[in-house]
């Protein structure tokens, strides 16, 4: 065999490559041509993608029953409060033999009740990048898993609403394909806000005097002032607690205007606590109004007097349970909430 | 002796319709009017009508007869004195024109009559007139008489007869004349001068024995009311005393404290119906601060009060802010605030407490200022001062040394009408104005936002009477008690009731109920005990907007109707039906597109006896309320909060002031 190979490349030796080495060049091209389109056939015959100097390669085929890509999405609450968001866990695993790149994730609402805002990062990842309601894996090894996690904020479109139906769709590039998995989310409920005000007036909005004595208060002269407080919301709250403290120099009056649930007044602790069993949503009925009386001190002269301290509310969501518990910011003699008598509230002689 | 026996029967038959029994209103201020004209015109008369009582010139009978009886038929309840002077009369009257009694009275006056000094000269008091001599000192005439007994039959015979007049108005009853001229009077016509003091008792017996003529003539029941210093001898005699220029130098040492003394006393000494007058004049018509302080310094008892421009000028129809207020009945005696364990009188700050407010006086020489413990009270709302009368709720007063005040107290509960528990009630007039400030009319007794109607009667002693509709439940209770309960629809509907009842002396006689929003238009009519008599739909009763329901006479037919108006979801359509449902009549309150539902309240808005219907929109469209008669005739109209609210407002008539007028109340439940 050698000795065919030796006499057949003696011959063109003789014959071709002493003449011309043009000739020599042109075989060692059309042999090295053949040497690759061999390597080739080779390598996409045995799919192997980490071939030394090929790089990576793709199998003809993807097993879209069992993409390589398994990705799961756990939510850290089935009810949410529309402004805070929801924490979604996303696990990803590599099943495949290749790294997957750009994976790309999208959160949607499945009707027009609500709509994904934005997405937050729990944390700085290098893996994971946000835009707008699109996630992105960088890359994912062959093999490998993973979480990440992410805000998910909603826009609510429909006050009414309470039930986010929505869905994650993830996509990437394998084979010179594009795939996508749908994964339908646990829907989640949309904890209702309990709307609560306090505020406190010497004269209505619309013009009527509530209050009786000085404006600005005087030292030793009595000023009744009118507080009011109102919960409200969409949905059916219930348990719903108001209660606050009177200062010092403060009293209760006889003044009253109750449209729903109870009223209270310790004298021992001096707190009013208004409770409201059910509330109703979408009616505005959930009002207190109380009348309170300030004489201020001589010690107090020059001074802008506490009204209301420590005012703060409670409900629960009747559909979730979800507890709401704030503060409302405490009310002075400056009547913030009083355009007739805003700024008023500083105690003189009379 | 027939002829005598006849005019004494035809006397007796008709006293009763020359002497009216005066009956004085118990309601204060009590307001006179000093008015000296001798012709009074249509307008005058008109105006003069608005006061309780006057003091005419007895000359008005000749001259303005119509308008004296066009008074009456204005202000049935007015008393009418005739002014005559006691004492003196004008000098040569023939020549004044229009002075057609004081001519006759001049006729008959004898030449011994005449007061004169030892010199025989005529003594003279006022300008351009003559006093007159009332002792016994007096020469008598052809038939005995003296000038105590001619001048009260003339105000018996020529003033009494015509039937115009309560009673009789004597001007200058003196106790005394020796200050007239201490030193030449000559009363007993001796042509030597009296000494000061004889002079003085036989004027005042004189005087007395004119007064207890007067009294026997006219009788028990015409009043006489006298002017001057006040002399006690003579007030047994007397209705009253008008106490004039208050407080005046003369009396009881020219102080406010004197004066007042004096004013309080009488009542004790005089006979009823007591017509003490206090008068005051100030050529300045916008001296408020003096007004007040006359006017608060005569409600601390029981007189009436009276301004005008001066002593030779009583002729004005002046009327003042605190003129048209309504305080009703006394409460209490006066009492001084800055001395509340003392009843001595003497300066201070005086109050008096009324069924509807009170007077306060700062006889003071210092501005005093006190804060009303536990008392919300209002200003009077007016146009003059308005500094003063401002309308504004107070708690404590800064008062001006000799002014005075008059407050009103504060109603925050609607009585006899229904209401929205816990709802803000502002309060109308029929003219649309805003006549009292606003309040919230809550009474804890009742769940918030729930309908309540409060009453009281006395048929079987002092009974309190309510009846509430809450949660599909109608409760009355009688004194807090509830004594009868009832679900007007079925038992599982638990929504929102309109409410409607006839209240009569604290006593429900018909309790109407309409379906709240969720229901339907189904009217229903009550026993009180809960028995079903009546039940209809007011609007297609597929609607579930409910029904609004009213409940008065408003044809004047002396029967109850129903009035309605519609929930959410159709034209503002008003209908009246008997109880029984049969439709009497509809009308549109409002444009056919408005269909956010209209609340009702139907009530005497005019006192003449027939009630007005009020329209409000319940939601959906501007705070415009309506006042239309039975046919659906707009009466009047008007916004009763800032036109931009839509949130919808409810209405009711009540009398909330108690000034014997109902007013229209617009509540709504929220501000915001």
């Amino acid at each position: 065999m050698f000795k065919i190979i030796h006499h057949y490349f003696r011959g063109r030796w003789e014959r071709y490559y002493l003449k011309s080495h043009w000739h020599l060049i042109l075989d060692l091209s059309l042999f090295l041509i053949i040497v690759i389109l061999l390597i080739a056939v080779a390598s996409l015959y045995f799919y192997r993608p980490s071939l030394p100097g090929i790089g990576a390669y793709a199998p003809p085929t993807v097993d879209l029953n069992n993409p390589p890509l398994e990705i799961d999405y756990a939510l850290a609450s089935s009810t949410i409060k529309i402004k805070n968001g929801n924490l979604v866990k996303i696990s990803f695993k590599n099943n495949g033999t290749a790294a997957i790149s750009d994976i790309k994730i999208n959160f949607l609402t499945t009707d027009a009740n609500f709509t994904v805002s934005q997405l937050k990062a729990v944390k700085v990842d290098d893996r994971l990048s946000l835009s707008g309601r699109e996630a992105v894996l960088a890359k994912v090894p062959a093999g490998e898993s993973g979480e990440v996690s992410v805000w998910v904020y909603f826009n609510q479109k429909n006050q009414q609403a309470r039930q986010i139906n929505w869905q994650a769709q993830s996509q990437y590039n394998m084979a010179g394909q594009v795939l996508k998995e749908t994964a339908s989310l646990p829907s989640l409920t949309v904890a209702a806000e309990l709307k609560a005000q306090a505020v406190a007036y010497y004269t209505s909005p619309q013009g009527d005097q509530l209050g009786i004595g000085p404006l600005p208060p005087l030292v030793g002269i009595p000023t009744d002032y009118w507080i009011f407080w109102e919960a409200s919301s969409v949905a059916d709250f219930k348990n719903i607690v108001f209660s606050a403290r009177l200062p010092q120099g403060v009293e209760l009056a006889a003044g009253r205007s109750l449209l729903a649930g109870e009223f209270n007044y310790s004298t021992s602790s001096r707190q009013i606590v208004w409770r409201i069993p059910e509330l109703q949503g979408g009616e505005n009925n959930y009002r207190l109004g109380f009348e309170i009386e300030l004489i201020p001190t001589v010690e107090q002269e020059f001074q802008v007097l506490p009204l209301l301290s420590d005012i703060r509310y409670y409900g629960e969501d009747a559909l979730t349970g979800e507890a709401t518990r704030a503060y409302l910011n405490e009310l002075d003699t400056n009547l913030d909430g009083d355009h007739f008598n805003s700024g008023r509230g500083v105690v003189s002689q009379p | 002796m027939k002829k005598i026996i006849f005019a004494i029967f035809l006397a007796v038959l008709f006293w009763p319709s020359l002497t009216r029994a005066a009956v004085l209103k118990n309601t204060y201020p009590r307001l006179a009017n000093y008015f000296l004209k001798w012709e009074i015109s249509n307008a005058e008369a008109a105006a003069l009508a608005k006061w309780d009582l006057l003091i005419l010139d007895m000359e008005t009978q000749e001259n303005s007869r119509e308008q004296i009886m066009k008074i009456r038929a204005l202000n049935p309840r007015v008393i009418i004195l005739a002014y005559i002077t006691a004492q003196e009369i004008l000098d040569e009257i023939d020549s004044y024109d229009k002075a057609y009694l004081r001519q006759e009275f001049n006729q008959g006056i004898f030449s011994g009559w005449w007061l004169k000094d030892a010199a025989g000269n005529r003594i003279s008091n006022w300008p351009d007139t003559y006093m007159f001599n009332l002792t016994d000192g007096a020469l008598p005439d052809a038939a005995g008489k003296r000038f105590y007994d001619y001048l009260p039959q003339f105000v018996a015979d020529k003033l009494q007869t015509s039937g115009l007049w309560d009673g009789v108005f004597y001007d200058n009853t003196w106790g005394d004349v020796s200050w007239i001229n201490s030193k030449t009077l000559d009363l007993d016509n001796n042509g030597s001068p009296d000494s000061q003091n004889a002079a003085d008792i036989a004027w005042s017996t004189g005087f007395k024995k004119m007064l207890a003529n007067t009294r026997a003539l006219v009788g028990r029941d015409f009043i006489i009311v006298g002017n001057g210093r006040v002399y006690d001898g003579y007030q047994p005699l007397l209705n009253g005393m008008m106490l004039e220029s208050f407080p005046s130098f003369w009396e009881n040492g020219g102080t406010w404290t004197g004066s007042l003394q004096t004013y309080l006393k009488l009542p004790a000494l005089n006979l009823s119906p007591q017509t003490t007058v206090i008068n005051i004049y100030d050529k300045n018509q916008a001296n408020y601060r003096r007004v007040r302080y006359g006017l608060a310094s005569t409600l601390l008892g029981h007189g009436f009060f009276s301004y005008d421009y001066d002593v030779a000028n009583h002729g004005q129809t002046w009327w003042y802010d605190e003129y048209g207020v309504n305080l009703g009945p006394a409460q209490s005696r006066p009492y001084n605030l800055l001395a509340s364990s003392s009843e001595i009188l003497k300066p201070g700050l005086w109050r008096r407490d009324f069924q509807n407010g009170l007077a306060l006086v700062n006889s003071t020489d210092r501005k005093q200022t006190y804060v009303f413990q536990k008392e919300e009270l209002e200003k009077i709302k007016g146009h003059q001062d308005p500094t003063v009368n401002n309308g504004q709720k107070i708690n404590y007063i800064s008062l001006e040394p000799q002014d005075g005040l008059i407050l009103l107290k504060r109603s925050t509960l609607i009585k006899n009408a229904p209401f929205t528990n816990g709802y803000f009630f502002r309060v109308y007039n029929f003219s649309g104005a805003q006549v009292r400030n606003g309040f919230f009319s809550y009474a804890s007794a009742f769940p918030g936002g729930a309908e309540v109607i409060m009453a009281s009667g006395s048929q079987d002693g002092e009974v309190d009477i309510n009846i509430s509709a809450a949660s599909g439940q109608v409760n009355l209770y009688k004194n807090g008690q509830r004594v009868s309960s009832f679900s007007p629809y079925d038992k599982l509907y638990k929504k929102q009731l309109s409410l409607a009842a006839h209240l009569n002396d604290g006593y429900f006689e018909k309790v109407v109920v309409g379906a709240g929003p969720g229901g339907g238009p189904q009217v229903r009519v009550f026993s009180p005990g809960g028995k079903l008599e009546s039940s209809f739909f007011a609007y297609d009763k597929n609607l579930r907007g409910g029904v609004n329901v009213a409940l008065a006479d408003v044809d004047d037919d002396g029967r109850l109707e129903i009035v309605t108006g519609p929930g959410a979801g159709t034209e503002p359509l008003i209908k009246v039906f008997t109880l029984s449902g049969r439709l009497k009549n509809s009308f549109l309150a409002y444009d056919a597109k408005m269909r956010g539902g209209v609340n009702v309240a139907a009530g005497n808005l005019t006192g003449d006896g027939r009630a007005e219907i009020v329209t409000a929109p319940a939601g959906g469209g501007g705070p415009q309320v309506r006042v239309f008669n039975n046919q659906g005739q707009a009466l009047k109209s008007f916004f009763a909060y800032d036109q931009a609210y839509h949130g919808g407002i409810r209405v009711s008539i009540s009398d909330v002031d108690g000034d014997g007028q109902a007013e229209i109340l617009v509540g709504l439940h929220n501000f915001y």
